[in-house]
């Protein structure tokens, strides 16, 4: 086969490349296109409908100056973290609990994993009604138990509107990660655990010197899918929310997409201009590039 | 025997944890469902019983006809099942020829794949939005089905291809000797032999195009009859002005959820496997 010339395997290859022109037409037009048209989209400023106008770089400039977008990208950071050590130790601890022998493992496990199934934006429905502010069950719940005194809009104040988000994060997220962490538990030879029950490590011991170094291949794929994710929150925020009161728990997507679809149900409060949306979207990327490169790099160190 | 007493308390905290953490689980639908079944009133005068007065499945029907959710269970079903087709179409057709064949570009192909994984989808809404406009494809499920089935390709192509390298190369060549064209052996020797992971891609798909909401949102913003379910419900939300009907509107929810916790409650070892698989490897 070899020394066949460029041409021949071109004619010979026909049928590979029917078979994958659908998906070259998709991925060109949807995929990669709009990767370039993004790009030159963030040097204009244009409502959408009108002329576009040339603006070099005025939108990165603005994005710079601009208080509310530095008010997204920290409450996207504090989703981000609060999901990383909240929602990940809470699933490690689920999985390593539901490794053992325990009697009833199976139901809880897929008790568990149920509200990953769920739609985001009908489950940020739900907990909107039970976060109700006057006659919400959570609300009820909390003042029965004498955890609070009086009830508290938890949507509608500041100060709880992202907290709150976070949390319905977790309650949907969590059972994800656990069955990540019981994959990488189920990974780990039991002979291991043999040997260190016959050097005399107890079960905390051997956690901390066994399961957790065995993990880490898994857990940085973990950690990194959890950042990458998060940092695309938008459907809760969107539905719960919308970003307030006063941008209290505005994130960066639900802050784009208030430019780039201004005047539609999705927009809201702003002028439209696709091309500072189109600024937005690349400051994510950038943001999901850096981190992406830096937990690659963290994971080579490591082997 | 304190060893032994100590033993069982901390046997007696672990369930009562794992139940409280079921208890969180469960608890939004289960309100959910029984919200469903009460009148406003009820609901105004107690929130938190979980077990309606009397069960009111009017609320259904009204929610089915009133509240357009019959149009949008049409909508969804619709979406779902032809994105669902096409994405295992398409994919399992690119994974063939980038897993058996090796031609000029098939690297080239194999990178940008990989490429547009660290590219985040909500970066270019705003262009998509744009390109689908002039394509005539905008305010149309026609339109969202095709952006849905891109969406899904780089994933799906990735686990059917890893599974095809575990399929033998010398039934190919047997297929072909007994005169079997690329596309037949494709067709009828590959294809049935991969049911295990086109299972595993349908059901990511299903519960990807299901559940999403940004993308209908942006498709059907000036076409309310084209409405997903989780579009619909969230503009059914916001179409209270003054006290929200959440009884009508938790009989939305539920019908948006139940198809797929049924699903899942049926399907469940697939469900858990294929998501798992689907963001470890892909």
């Amino acid at each position: 086969m070899k020394g066949e010339s460029f041409i021949v395997r071109l004619k010979r290859s026909w049928g590979a490349y029917i078979l994958c022109t659908p998906t070259l037409m998709l991925f060109s037009v949807f995929m990669i296109y709009p990767v370039f048209y993004v790009i030159r989209l963030s040097f204009y400023q244009w409502d959408g409908v009108t002329q576009m106008k040339f603006v070099g770089l005025e939108n990165y400039i603005r994005l710079l100056h601009d208080p509310i977008w530095w008010k997204a990208l920290k409450n996207t950071v504090i989703y981000v973290l609060s999901k990383l050590f909240v929602e990940l130790s809470l699933a490690l601890g689920m999985a390593v609990v539901l490794n053992s022998k325990l009697k009833g493992r199976k139901f809880f496990r897929s008790v568990f994993f149920l509200p990953v199934v769920t739609s985001t934006a009908v489950v940020g429905i739900v907990f909107s009604g039970i976060l109700s502010p006057f006659d919400g069950t959570f609300n009820q719940i909390l003042t029965k138990l004498g955890l609070m005194r009086s009830f508290r809009d938890w949507l509608g104040d500041p100060k709880t509107a992202l907290y709150a988000i976070i949390g319905v994060a977790i309650w949907h997220d969590v059972g994800i990660n656990m069955v990540f962490f019981l994959a990488g538990l189920q990974s780990i030879p039991e002979y291991l655990y043999d040997a260190a029950r016959v050097d005399g490590a107890g079960p905390w011991r051997q956690f901390i010197y066994l399961t957790l170094p065995m993990l880490r291949p898994i857990a940085l794929i973990i950690v990194m899918l959890s950042i990458i994710g998060s940092f695309k929150v938008f459907d809760l925020v969107n539905v719960m929310t919308g970003g307030g009161p006063y941008y209290a728990s505005e994130v960066v997507t639900d802050y784009m997409f208030k430019y780039g679809f201004a005047g539609s149900g999705l927009g809201t409060g702003v002028v439209a201009q696709q091309g500072y949306a189109a600024t937005i979207g690349i400051g994510l990327f950038l943001i999901i590039a850096v981190l992406t490169f830096f937990q690659l790099k963290l994971g080579r160190i490591g082997e | 025997m304190k060893g032994k007493a100590f033993r069982t308390f901390g046997k007696v905290v672990l369930y009562g944890l794992l139940v409280l953490w079921s208890m969180i689980c469960l608890y939004p639908l289960i309100w959910m469902l029984s919200t469903s079944l009460k009148t406003m009133s009820e609901v105004a005068k107690n929130t938190m019983a979980l077990i309606p007065e009397a069960f009111r499945w009017e609320n259904y029907v009204e929610a089915w006809t009133k509240g357009n959710f019959g149009t949008y269970f049409k909508n969804s079903i619709v979406v779902t099942v032809t994105t669902l087709l096409l994405v295992l179409w398409t994919a399992s057709m690119t994974a063939y020829a980038v897993a058996r064949e090796d031609f000029p570009g098939r690297r080239l192909i194999l990178f940008s794949l990989v490429a547009t994984l660290f590219i985040p989808a909500e970066a270019t809404l705003v262009p998509v939005f744009h390109i689908a406009k002039n394509l005539g494809l905008l305010n149309s499920l026609a339109g969202l089905i095709v952006v849905s089935t891109a969406g899904s390709q780089v994933v799906s192509i990735y686990l059917i291809q890893a599974y095809f390298r575990t399929i033998p190369k010398d039934l190919d060549d047997a297929a072909k000797i007994d005169g079997c064209n690329l596309f037949q052996t494709y067709w009828h020797v590959i294809l049935p032999l991969a049911k295990p992971v086109l299972a595993t891609v349908a059901i990511l798909t299903f519960m990807g195009t299901w559940n999403a909401y940004l993308l209908p949102l942006a498709f059907t913003m000036s076409k309310p009859e084209l409405r997903t379910l989780p579009v619909g419900l969230v503009a059914f939300q916001s179409g209270f002005a003054f006290s929200v009907n959440w009884p009508l509107l938790c009989a939305g929810a539920a019908i948006s959820l139940m198809p797929i916790v049924v699903l899942y409650i049926f399907l469940q070892r697939y469900f858990v496997s294929g998501i798992a698989a689907g963001a470890l490897k892909g």
